[in-house]
C-alpha cells in the first residue's frame, strides 16, 4: 500500500512518461520526415486497433499538444530572429551615433588677437583687462600658461600656446614694458627683444546644432588626470571593472527607492549615464532602465574604457544658457571659469564634478551655497581616495567657488556679431559643416571695441531715458564700427543688451535714415562741378509727383534762410536747401551715385529721397559711409578673415575687397565738408567736434529715428537710436545717436583725420560762402576749385587777385 | 571799344590758362611733378644713363616693418598666399602705409588676381600722399598690373614717367 502522496507521485511520473512519449512521438512526427514514413506503416498496422482503443478525446489532446509544440518552436525561432535583428539594430545605432557624436564638433569662432609690439598704444591697465577677458590670472611665479604678473611699469605674462592661421605659437613667457600709455619694449624670458607677438585670440562663440548643444571637444590627452579619476571616484567607483552596468549599483538604488517609495536613485554607471545622454529620455521607468543596460553593454563591448570616459567628459550636460546647452567639461570650464580645462585648480575641478548631479539644483550662479557644500564633500572624497594630498585639500576647501560673476560674463560672447559671421559664412558653408566639422573661424572682431561700444550704448540709453523721463528700456540702439581702410567690422551692437540673443537691429532694423543721406547729394554736386561756396536756395518749395501728389518739405526748425553756400546747407542740415541742391543735380543722378556706393538701387524713387526717406539698416549705412571714410573706396563690411579645418589647413581666406568709387580729390573735399559739419554744424555739441572727426547726424520724421555716421582716421561708426514699435523718441541725431558715439570715445579719445596736402584750400565765410581770412569771424577752410571766382567779404583784409580785378572790369 | 575788346581777349586767355592748370587730378599733378623732376635730372651734364635706385622710407610702425620684410621673403620664395596673409596682418596694424598696399598688390598679381591687384595699387596711390617715392612706386606697380591686363602701352607710359622711382 502506497502512501497517498507517493501514489500521486507515481501517477505523476506515469503522466510525465506519457507526455514525454507523446512529445517524442510528435517530435519524430514533426522533425523527421523519414521516420514519419517508417512510423506511418506501423501506425497504419495499428490503426484499426487504435481507432478502436483511442477515443476521439485522446486524439484531440494529441493534436492540441502537437499544435502547441509547433507554436512554441516557431515562436522561439521568431523571437530569436527578432532579438538578433534588434540587437544588430541597437549595435549599429549605438555604434553609429557614438562615432558620429565623438566627431561632431561645432565650429569655433575667434576674435582678432591683440598684437603686442613696441609702439603699440595700450597702457598696462588696458592690457591687464585684455588678459582678464581671456581668463588669464594673476600669479607672481607665472607657473603655468594663462597667468600674468604686474610689477611697476612692466607686466610679465605666460602666454598660452595657440594655433594661428600662419602656424602654431607655443606657450612662452614675455615681459612687456610701458611708457606713457605705449608699449616701449617686449622681451623674452632670456631678455632678448621680441619685435612682434600676439595674445591668443578670444573664443567668441561656436555654431552649435539647432537643438542647442554646444561643446568644446577634448582629446584624452587634454583631460586632466584629476578630472578623470575624480569622476570615477564620485560617479562610478567600479568604472574600470564593470561591463557597462553594476548589479550592486542597481540593487542599492532599488533598495533606496523601495525604502523611500519613490524612484529617487538611479544607480547608473558612467556608461549608462552616457547612454542616457545619447539615446534616451529622462523618464524613470524600468523599461527604459533595461534598454539603458542593454545599450551600455553594447557600448562596453564595442569601445575602450578610455573612449567611453572621454566621450562622457565631452557629452555630459553641465548647464543651460538661454538657448545654448553647455555640454562637456571643455566648454563648461570656459563657461563657469573662463579658462581652458588644463588650467583648472583642484577646487574648480571639484565644482565642475559637483554640477553633474543636478546642473540646475547645483547651479553655482543661482545656488552657490549648495554648489559649495557639494564641492567640499567631493574634495573630501578626493582626499579619502588619495587623489589629492592633505595640503592641497586644505587649500581647495578654503577657496571660494571661483566661478565668473554671472553666465556669459566670462570670456567673450557676442551673439550680434556672430549673426554676421553666420550670414557671411552661409555663402560658402552649409549649416551642417559649421555645426559638425570642427572648423576654426578667424574674425575681425576686436573685443575691446565691442565691450566699449556696448557699454556706451547701454549707459547712454539709460541716461537719456532718465533725463527725458522715458520708460526704462523703451529705447533701443544699434551700431556698427569698422576699420576705415579695410572695411573690416571691429564691433557690432545689435541692441542695448549685448550678451543676449535676440533681434539684431544692426543687420535687420531697416529704418528711415533722415539727413545722413545728404552727403550723397553733395558728392553728386561736387562731381558735377559745383563748389562748397555755390549758393543754394533755402526757400519754401512744393513739388508734384507723377501721380499729382504734392510734397512740401520743411526745415527742422520751420524757418527759411534764403541763399546760402552749399557747405552751410550741409553742415546745418537744411532740408529746403538740400532739396534745391538735389534738384539742381537731379534725383536720377543722386540715386545713380547712391547705387554705385552701396551696390543696390534705392527703394524710394521720389524727391523725398533727398531728405532720407529711404530705409536702411545700420550695416547698409556703414557700407555707404565706408566710401567716404576710406578715401573713396567701396568695401562690403566683412567679419571673417579665414576659415581653417580642424587640422589647421586653410579652407578659405577672405581677403580685403575694395573698389575705387570716388576720385581722391573729390572724396577729400567731401570729407573736409563733413569735418565742418562736426565743427560748425549739427555735430558741434560733440566734445570731439574740433578734433579732426567727420560725420553727419540724421533724424527721421516725427523723431522716430536718431542717426549718426562719423569717422576719424581709423574707425568708422554708425549709430542708430529708436524704438522697436517705431514710435517717436523725441530725439534728434544730435541728442541721441551722437551722444552714444561721444561716449564710445570718452576713454580712448579720437584719432584725428590726417589729410593729404591740398593746394586748393580756401578760407570762406561759413554763412555766406564769400572769401575771407582767418582773422574774420565764422570762417571755415575748405577746398574750392576756383577761388579767384569767389566774391570777397569786405573788411577782412583779403585783396582781389589780378584776375578778379580784370573780371570786375569785364563785368562792368 | 577796341581797348575793351582787347582787355576782354586778354582776360579770356589768362583765365583759360589758369583753368588749364586746375584740370589734372591730384594724382595726375603728382605725376607731372615727377615728370618735371625727371626733366631736371636729365638736364644735368654728366647724368648716368640708368636711373638711380630709390628706396622708399620703410613703415614707421615697427611691427608693420617686420611683417613687410617677412612678406617680401614669402614673395621671393614664390609664396604669394602667405605674403597676402602677412601683409593683411600688417595693414590691420598700420592701415595707411602705402608701401604695404603696394606689396599686397604685388602679391595678388603674383596669384593672378589682377582685379584685386589693380584696386590695391590704386589704394596705395591714394595713400601715398605727398611721398613722391611711394607715389612713384605705386604707379609702377599699377604699370605691372596694366601689363598683366594687356594694357602694354599704358604700362610703358607709366614706367617711363616714374622710371626714377624703380626700386
Amino acid at each position: 500500500m502506497l502512501h497517498p502522496s507517493a501514489q500521486s507521485r507515481q501517477d505523476g511520473h506515469k503522466v510525465n512518461r506519457k507526455i514525454i512519449s507523446k512529445l517524442q512521438d510528435s517530435y519524430l512526427v514533426t522533425k523527421t520526415p523519414a521516420s514519419r514514413k517508417a512510423k506511418g506503416s506501423g501506425r497504419r498496422k495499428n490503426s484499426k486497433s487504435s481507432k478502436k482503443t483511442d477515443s476521439w478525446f485522446k486524439r484531440l489532446g494529441k493534436w492540441i499538444l502537437r499544435a502547441l509544440l509547433k507554436l512554441m518552436l516557431w515562436t522561439t525561432l521568431f523571437a530569436t530572429l527578432v532579438g538578433l535583428g534588434f540587437g544588430y539594430y541597437l549595435d549599429r545605432t549605438i555604434t553609429k551615433t557614438f562615432e558620429g557624436r565623438r566627431w561632431s564638433v561645432p565650429a569655433q569662432v575667434f576674435a582678432q588677437p591683440l598684437e603686442i609690439y613696441a609702439g603699440q598704444r595700450i597702457n598696462k591697465a588696458q592690457l591687464v583687462e585684455e588678459l582678464g577677458r581671456l581668463g588669464y590670472r594673476s600669479d607672481a611665479n607665472l607657473t603655468a600658461p594663462g597667468s600674468y604678473n604686474s610689477n611697476g611699469a612692466t607686466l610679465s605674462t605666460h602666454l598660452r600656446g595657440f594655433d594661428f592661421m600662419e602656424g602654431s605659437r607655443p606657450s612662452q613667457r614675455v615681459k612687456i614694458s610701458f611708457q606713457n600709455g605705449v608699449i616701449n619694449r617686449v622681451q623674452a624670458k632670456d631678455n632678448s627683444e621680441i619685435p612682434l607677438i600676439r595674445l591668443d585670440p578670444a573664443t567668441i562663440g561656436s555654431f552649435f546644432p539647432s537643438h542647442g548643444e554646444d561643446r568644446l571637444i577634448l582629446t584624452p590627452e587634454q583631460v586632466p588626470p584629476l578630472l578623470a579619476e575624480g569622476l570615477k571616484a564620485i560617479e562610478d567607483r567600479n568604472f574600470d571593472d564593470h561591463r557597462g552596468f553594476s548589479i550592486t549599483g542597481i540593487l542599492r538604488a532599488a533598495w533606496v527607492n523601495a525604502r523611500s517609495g519613490t524612484r529617487a536613485q538611479g544607480g547608473s554607471t558612467l556608461t549608462q549615464q552616457l547612454v542616457k545622454s545619447y539615446f534616451l529620455t529622462n523618464e524613470r521607468t524600468y523599461e527604459r532602465k533595461l534598454r539603458e543596460v542593454a545599450m551600455a553593454i553594447i557600448l562596453e563591448l564595442r569601445f575602450s574604457k578610455e573612449d567611453l570616459l572621454t566621450a562622457y567628459i565631452n557629452e555630459i550636460f553641465l548647464g543651460q544658457n538661454g538657448a545654448r546647452a553647455i555640454h562637456g567639461f571643455g566648454l563648461g570650464s570656459q563657461f563657469y571659469f573662463n579658462k581652458p580645462i588644463n588650467e583648472l585648480a583642484v577646487h574648480e575641478i571639484a565644482t565642475m564634478i559637483s554640477i553633474i548631479r543636478g546642473p540646475s539644483y547645483y547651479n553655482p550662479f543661482r545656488h552657490p551655497e549648495r554648489a559649495l557644500a557639494r564641492r567640499n564633500r567631493i574634495l573630501d572624497t578626493f582626499l579619502a581616495d588619495g587623489l589629492i594630498s592633505n595640503p592641497r585639500h586644505q587649500d581647495a576647501i578654503g577657496s571660494p567657488l571661483g566661478v565668473v560673476s554671472s553666465p556669459n560674463s566670462g570670456g567673450a560672447y557676442y551673439p550680434a556679431f556672430m549673426d554676421i559671421v553666420r550670414a557671411e559664412l552661409s555663402e560658402r558653408y552649409s549649416a551642417s559643416d559649421l555645426r559638425s566639422q570642427g572648423l576654426r573661424i578667424f574674425t575681425t572682431l576686436k573685443p575691446r571695441e565691442q565691450e566699449n561700444a556696448q557699454k556706451a550704448v547701454t549707459s547712454t540709453l539709460q541716461m537719456i531715458e532718465k533725463e527725458r523721463k522715458l520708460a526704462q528700456g523703451s529705447l533701443q540702439a544699434a551700431s556698427v564700427i569698422t576699420d576705415t581702410q579695410t572695411g573690416e567690422i571691429l564691433a557690432l551692437i545689435g541692441g542695448r543688451k549685448g550678451r543676449v540673443d535676440g533681434f539684431n537691429r544692426a543687420l535687420n532694423a531697416s529704418r528711415s535714415v533722415g539727413s545722413v543721406i545728404k552727403p550723397v547729394i553733395v558728392l553728386t554736386a561736387l562731381e558735377a562741378g559745383l563748389d562748397w561756396s555755390t549758393l543754394v536756395n533755402d526757400t519754401p518749395i512744393t513739388m508734384t509727383s507723377d501721380s499729382g501728389e504734392l510734397w512740401t518739405p520743411r526745415n527742422y526748425d520751420g524757418k527759411t534762410r534764403g541763399e546760402l553756400p552749399m557747405i552751410r546747407a550741409l553742415a546745418m542740415s537744411l532740408n529746403l536747401a538740400m532739396v534745391d541742391l538735389g534738384n539742381t543735380v537731379s534725383l536720377g543722378e543722386v540715386q545713380r551715385r547712391f547705387t554705385d556706393l552701396t551696390g543696390y538701387a534705392p527703394k524710394n524713387r521720389y524727391p523725398s529721397f533727398f531728405l532720407g526717406a529711404e530705409s536702411m539698416s545700420p550695416l547698409q549705412l556703414t557700407e555707404l559711409y565706408g566710401n567716404f571714410a576710406s578715401g573713396g573706396f567701396h568695401t562690403t563690411p566683412k567679419a571673417v578673415i579665414a576659415v581653417l579645418n580642424e587640422r589647421g589647413q586653410a579652407l578659405s581666406h577672405h581677403p580685403f575687397d575694395l573698389t575705387q568709387s570716388i576720385r581722391p580729390e573729390t572724396v577729400a573735399s567731401l570729407n573736409r565738408g563733413l569735418e565742418i559739419v562736426m565743427s560748425h554744424g549739427t555735430g558741434r555739441s560733440s566734445p570731439f567736434a574740433k578734433q579732426g572727426v567727420a560725420g553727419k547726424t540724421g533724424t527721421s520724421n516725427d523723431n522716430r529715428d536718431s542717426w549718426y555716421a562719423g569717422f576719424d582716421n581709423s574707425k568708422l561708426s554708425v549709430v542708430w537710436v529708436g524704438r522697436d514699435d517705431n514710435k517717436s523718441t523725441g530725439l534728434t541725431g544730435t541728442s541721441g545717436a551722437l551722444r552714444i558715439w561721444n561716449n564710445m570715445h570718452v576713454s580712448s579719445g579720437v584719432d584725428p583725420i590726417v589729410h593729404n596736402p591740398a593746394d586748393n584750400l580756401v578760407e570762406i565765410e561759413f554763412a555766406t560762402g564769400r572769401r575771407a581770412a582767418k582773422s574774420c569771424a565764422d570762417v571755415v577752410v575748405i577746398p574750392i576749385r576756383r577761388p579767384d571766382t569767389l566774391p570777397i567779404k569786405p573788411g577782412c583784409g583779403v585783396r582781389k587777385t589780378f584776375g578778379q580785378r580784370l573780371r570786375s572790369i569785364f563785368n562792368n | 571799344m577796341n581797348i575793351k575788346l582787347c582787355i576782354s581777349l586778354l582776360s579770356i586767355i589768362f583765365i583759360g590758362g589758369c583753368a588749364g592748370n586746375q584740370g589734372p587730378s591730384a594724382s595726375d599733378s603728382r605725376a607731372s611733378s615727377g615728370q618735371s623732376r625727371t626733366a631736371k635730372n636729365s638736364n644735368k651734364p654728366a647724368a648716368p644713363p640708368q636711373p638711380a635706385k630709390i628706396k622708399p622710407a620703410p613703415p614707421k610702425n615697427s611691427a608693420a616693418k617686420i611683417l613687410l620684410a617677412q612678406a617680401d621673403t614669402a614673395l621671393t620664395q614664390q609664396s604669394p598666399a602667405q605674403a597676402i596673409v602677412l601683409l593683411e596682418r600688417a595693414i590691420r596694424i598700420d592701415p595707411r602705409e602705402a608701401l604695404l598696399w603696394i606689396r599686397l598688390s604685388r602679391a595678388h598679381l603674383a596669384q593672378g588676381h589682377t582685379q584685386a591687384a589693380s584696386q590695391h595699387a590704386r589704394k596705395a596711390i591714394a595713400l601715398a600722399g605727398s611721398d613722391a617715392v611711394k607715389t612713384g612706386q605705386a604707379w609702377l606697380q599699377m604699370a605691372d598690373v596694366l601689363e598683366a591686363q594687356g594694357e602694354r602701352q599704358q604700362a610703358a607710359s607709366l614706367r617711363r614717367r616714374y622710371a626714377r622711382y624703380a626700386g
